[in-house]
């Protein structure tokens, strides 16, 4: 069992790379893969024949398309993350990391942003990625201290607070936008946000996040046999001597800050926190010791060819991505359900 | 079947003649076809004017008839008078009918995006609307000749129109045969991976290529659409045009823009700011001027 | 941290859920070995004096100790890793094989990023084999019967390798066959193990013959504890079940057994 274990993870992991160098040679500017290598090689000091390609090349793989790819990675491996966990914790295989309120608090600080007419750039963030990262995470607290009675916070309450919390600010966000001026362009505006789009522009954005997403998923791993725990119910989960409260909190502490560094850099891309945990699920079992790795690297190519695919199909235009996913996504899953022998009960 | 056929054609012979009755017109009515094929009816000259956006504002102040607007919408700004008429509301979220009616018009001038519904409503109540939906600059011209018309301001009108017209040609004369070269209007760049521009069908697009340029966003889907980094790099716009500059963007901002250093526009610093972009933005008499500017940026070597 | 001796007390506990429930000074002291059932009407509080007794619920009044430190001072895991908790359902949305169910019952014992130890393996698969279900392992737990299913919860329970066992209502919803299935097993797992075994018991005649002594809870309080001679007596059923019974004996073991007497029975004079 370890040993496939093993070879599923490295498997999964070379068909992201195999991704990656593909998205990075398609676009406006074609660069063939063994270029993309060289460059990357010359980057990296090991080779140094300079000829090969043209400096056009260099400067939009390394300036504009690698930024953006790798984006698209971590928004994939965060978001993907994120619905294991919450999936796991709520012991629910429809949730998805919006669900506690994450969605509205992002969009609410991103709405607030743009029509603020303020300028503000902190490592390459703009100030609508920043108050959409500190908007879902703010979300998160409000609901968790709305459902907290007693010292204890019970699942249900949490859904319910979510829903509340949800419902209040998009109203907010609805009426700050028919009090805005040049209010179609700020309605073009949202609209693109809540349907997603990778924007990453600055390679600091990439070295800011990175880290915070790469810790993410590894605080996740060090819960995966407690999530395992936690499917017997909170009730099972103490007898099995897990300190439930606190437990809840660091997973969907986890959760949520996945879910935040994602939409500062993609917007609200739905789907992919829903169906890739599911799908792994189905493909792999649901100990959460292969599934979390497993549904990282899955979810990171997933929307690595989703995003190659949103920006090259309609070109020069752009796909709105959370579009995309959906439609790749829903079919797929609905063979892989067909196909599965694995069942659901519930 | 003789009775019915009978019946059938007494039914037609009526509604022949009450149509053909319908049609006779009042004495003192005139109609005028508007920019979207409505027909509109006029009793006499209106006395009492609401206009529904700041370009038609601006045309009926530029005509003479400042004294004649009762009303305007929230954004009417220019000239500076206009700012004191009572506001009715905007196209966007919406207009207040009832402020509208207590001012007691006689004529609308709505514009394109004006909803269809408020349309309707304000002719259900009495209140002929004529829509002004320009596409060009020839389209404004067309306009303001037609307000003209309604209005009885014919004489200020080819005056105004005489004068756009010439600046118009000696525009058009002077960039002749020279080549376009690529120019790309931004709307908001405040993401500067996805910058909106001006795209097919846009009033920008339309000055632009007036102004002896080629819009680099004319490939695009939508009168406004999101350009990504790549493919602004792709196009390599000779000339860039900030319309965010309100916004805070820059020049040296978009010059420090990854990968944009590249650009032809870049390299020669030929990125300019609008400062006011109602010149370009509003289908209305400053157009001209707004053309002017643009050319000027786009061709500096044949315009001061 | 373990203790010298597996007793369990739960000292002059009280609690209350708030609604009206409540549990006043319930004494109740179990030496290392013995197997106790727990009886009561539905709403005497079983489950609660079990979840007290488990560390889940923490009591108002009172101390729960096992081994003499008090639960308070444990970190759950270490409360795990002696006390095994059964609970009377449990309902796992996901397509977890037997095996894997029964591994969880090692997460007490399971560190950081590493996985099962060979040791965890091993107790897996004894467990397995000691309740029957080595040819359910692969199976889905989803997909088997109640009977079954307890029995893997069961075996969960005995993965923790426990001192002491609480069982609540392990019998009910099962056939007869399964019941006696898992009290047999209780009782080799107290003779040949010494495992302590507390279980809440909804079946008094079960109880009477697999339980060395009985607590009956009643009123909020304990109200009989003792042998089932001392316990199920007709005077006892009546003020605690308000239900008029019968005691008679077991033809083969030496134990009371109860026999409900139907309203148009109540007349007849008993030959007893």
């Amino acid at each position: 069992m370890r040993k496939y274990k093993r070879a599923i993870i490295f498997g999964l992991a070379i068909l992201l790379l195999a991704v990656v160098l593909l998205s990075a040679s398609i676009g406006p500017v074609k660069i063939p893969i063994p270029v993309i290598m060289k460059m990357l090689l010359h980057n990296f000091g090991i080779y140094t024949n300079t000829s090969g390609w043209q400096a056009a090349q260099e400067s939009i793989l390394f300036q504009v398309r690698l930024p953006r790819v790798l984006g698209a990675v971590l928004v994939g491996a965060a978001l993907s993350t994120a619905g294991v966990l919450f999936q796991g914790l709520l012991r629910n295989p429809m949730a998805d990391p919006y669900i506690i309120g994450t969605a509205s608090g992002a969009a609410f600080g991103a709405t607030l942003a743009m029509l603020l007419p303020l300028s503000l750039v902190f490592y390459g963030f703009g100030l609508v990625p920043i108050a959409a990262f500190l908007g879902a995470l703010g979300s998160v607290l409000l609901v968790y201290r709305l459902a907290r009675f007693g010292g204890k916070a019970p699942i249900v309450s949490m859904l319910l607070a979510g829903f509340v919390i949800s419902s209040f600010l998009v109203a907010i966000v609805m009426l700050l936008l028919t009090m805005s001026d040049r209010l179609g362009l700020r309605i073009q505006q949202v609209f693109s946000f809540l349907m997603g789009g990778i924007s990453v522009t600055y390679w600091q954005q990439v070295v800011v996040l990175a880290p915070l997403v790469v810790l993410g998923i590894i605080a996740a791993m060090f819960f995966a046999g407690h999530l395992n725990a936690f499917s017997i119910g909170e009730e099972g989960a103490a007898y099995l001597g897990i300190d439930v409260e606190r437990e809840k909190m660091i997973i969907l502490g986890i959760g949520s800050l996945l879910t935040a560094c994602a939409v500062s850099m993609g917007g609200l891309i739905g789907f992919v926190g829903l169906i890739i945990p599911h799908a792994m699920r189905l493909l792999l079992g649901p100990d959460h010791r292969l599934l979390l790795p497993a549904s990282a690297l899955a979810g990171a190519s997933f929307l690595v060819i989703a995003d190659l695919l949103a920006r090259t199909l309609l070109s020069p235009a752009e796909i709105p991505i959370g579009v995309l996913t959906a439609l790749i996504g829903a079919p797929f899953f609905l063979y892989l359900l067909r196909r599965s022998r694995r069942e659901y009960a519930f | 079947m003789k009775l019915l056929r009978f019946f059938t054609a007494i039914l037609v012979v009526c509604m022949v003649g009450l149509t053909a009755c319908s049609n006779t017109p009042t004495p003192t009515a005139t109609t005028f076809t508007d920019d979207i094929g409505r027909t509109v009816q006029l009793n006499g000259t209106p006395q009492r004017i609401v206009s529904l956006s700041p370009s038609n504002t601006e045309i009926l102040f530029a005509l003479g008839l400042g004294a004649e607007v009762v009303g305007t919408d929230d954004y009417s700004d220019y000239p500076a008078e206009a700012k004191t008429i009572t506001h009715v509301g905007s196209a966007f979220p919406s207009f207040n009918i009832e402020t509208i009616v207590s001012l007691k018009p006689d004529l609308a001038v709505a514009f394109g995006y004006t909803l269809p519904d408020y349309v309707t409503k304000l002719q259900s109540l009495g209140i002929p609307v004529v829509v002004l939906a320009p596409k060009d600059v020839n389209g404004v011209i067309n306009d303001i000749t037609l307000i003209g018309k309604i209005t009885g301001a014919t004489s200020e009108a080819k005056t105004l129109t005489t004068s756009m017209q010439n600046s118009l040609n000696t525009v058009e004369s002077t960039i002749k045969g020279v080549t376009h070269p690529r120019v790309l209007w931004e709307f908001d760049g405040t993401d500067p991976g996805n910058p909106w521009v001006a795209g097919p069908g846009s009033f920008n697009d339309a000055l632009i290529t007036l102004a002896g340029g080629q819009d680099v966003g004319a490939g695009g889907p939508t009168s406004s659409w999101q350009m990504n980094s790549e493919e602004v790099i792709n196009a390599d716009p000779q000339i860039i045009i900030l319309d965010d500059y309100q916004y805070g963007v820059t020049t040296e901002s978009v010059q420090q823009r990854p990968g944009w250093s590249t650009i032809i526009a870049v390299e020669n610093g030929a990125i300019y700011p609008i400062t006011d972009s109602n010149l370009t933005d509003r289908p209305g008499p400053r157009v001209i001027d707004g053309l002017e500017l643009l050319a000027q940026m786009i061709h500096p070597e044949l315009f001061k | 941290m373990h203790s010298k001796t597996n007793d369990l007390l739960v000292g002059d506990a009280s609690f209350s859920y708030g609604d009206g429930f409540a549990l006043n000074h319930i004494n109740l002291f179990v030496p290392d070995g013995q197997m106790v059932g727990l009886l009561g009407p539905n709403g005497s509080g079983k489950t609660t004096v079990l979840k007290l007794a488990a560390g889940v619920l923490i009591p108002s009044g009172g101390d729960v100790k096992v081994g003499g430190v008090s639960l308070k001072k444990l970190l759950r895991r270490d409360v795990a890793q002696q006390i095994a908790v059964v609970p009377q359902e449990l309902n796992i949305p996901f397509a977890y094989t037997v095996e894997e169910v029964v591994l969880l019952g090692r997460t007490p014992f399971l560190r950081g990023l590493a996985g099962e130890s060979k040791r965890d393996s091993q107790i897996v698969s004894g467990v397995l084999e000691l309740t029957g279900l080595m040819e359910f392992r692969d199976r889905y737990f989803n997909e088997l019967s109640g009977g079954e299913r307890q029995k893997v919860v069961l075996a969960m329970a005995l993965a923790q390798e426990p001192t002491i066992l609480l069982l609540d209502e392990p019998t009910s919803h099962l056939d007869i066959s399964h019941q006696v299935e898992i009290l047999e097993l209780l009782r080799k797992l107290n003779r040949e193990k010494k495992v302590t075994v507390v279980a809440a018991m909804h079946d008094l005649n079960l109880a009477a013959l697999y339980f060395e002594r009985l607590v009956l809870l009643g009123l909020g309080l304990v109200f009989a504890d003792g042998s089932p001679d001392e316990v199920i007596t007709k005077v006892i059923i009546q003020k605690v079940f308000s239900a008029k019974v019968e005691i008679t004996r077991h033809p083969k073991a030496c134990v009371p057994q109860i026999v409900l007497l139907p309203d148009n029975l109540l007349n007849i004079n008993s030959p007893l």
